[in-house]
């Protein structure tokens, strides 16, 4: 079980100010008939065309964060046949190289896991109340625009 | 007579939770705050009165993004007493 996602009622966290472990991401997927699993993980890129970033500043309205991930999983368990899914994404003061977002999907067969895991990503980035702001060196301080502009984790 | 008057009043506002967030936030000034509003008012509504007491949210007027009670909504609804109202620019995750 992936436990440090759970709060004090054990239920699952899919917004996080904690650091995203990949082991763990994935041993929360495991399943005895899944023979695939996907994984994606968005992370803290250094470039900027201004300059290097140091870090990421994350905020998310939590609780409508919480309730769209998880119509995301439930979405994705209709449109294909997967067996588990995990999504985690971080919010708070993160640094190059930093984990911001995980998915995993496993499924019987490689298509639906690849499928699943693809389509969460993209929902996510265009559905879910979560802003980031790059951190530039010297001090800079620049909002991402969201919707079909750049962005991390591509 | 008075009496009536002030039942009268107590029952024609509602009051409402707005939460602000990222470029809103900061160009409100303010995470979030309680508004008072004539009773049947809209989203739209509420966004004037937003739009008056905090100006500096125009500069993301064509952008903003609006929920209400973590459910994307559309300016006519009509709001009700202690709705959540969440206001904040297109996401931008991963």
């Amino acid at each position: 079980m992936y436990r440090e996602c759970k709060d004090k009622q054990n239920r699952t966290k899919r917004i996080t100010s904690a650091k995203i472990h990949p082991n763990k991401i994935l041993n929360s997927v495991k399943d005895k008939n899944a023979g695939a699993t996907a994984i994606f993980f968005g992370t803290v890129r250094e470039n900027h065309e201004i300059g290097k970033i140091i870090g990421m500043s994350y905020e998310s309205y939590l609780e409508m964060a919480e309730d769209r991930m998880k119509r995301i999983e439930k979405i994705i368990s209709r449109k294909w046949n997967i067996r588990r899914v995990r999504m985690i994404h971080r919010i708070g003061e993160l640094s190059v190289g930093d984990v911001s977002v995980a998915v995993a999907v496993s499924a019987p067969h490689r298509s639906e896991a690849f499928s699943a895991c693809r389509y969460a990503v993209e929902k996510i980035k265009r559905e879910v109340p979560i802003w980031k702001k790059e951190n530039i060196v010297g001090g800079k301080e620049i909002w991402v625009n969201g919707l079909g502009s750049r962005s991390h984790g591509d | 007579m008075k009496r009536v008057r002030i039942e009268n009043k107590a029952t024609s506002t509602i009051r409402v939770k707005v939460l602000y967030f990222a470029q809103v936030r900061e160009a409100a000034g303010i995470k979030g705050e309680e508004i008072i509003l004539v009773k049947d008012s809209s989203l739209k509504n509420l966004i004037s009165k937003i739009e008056e007491n905090h100006p500096g949210i125009l500069q993301h007027k064509e952008d903003i993004q609006l929920a209400v009670n973590r459910k994307v909504a559309g300016k006519n609804l009509s709001l009700k007493e202690g709705d959540q109202i969440a206001v904040f620019p297109p996401v931008a995750g991963g």
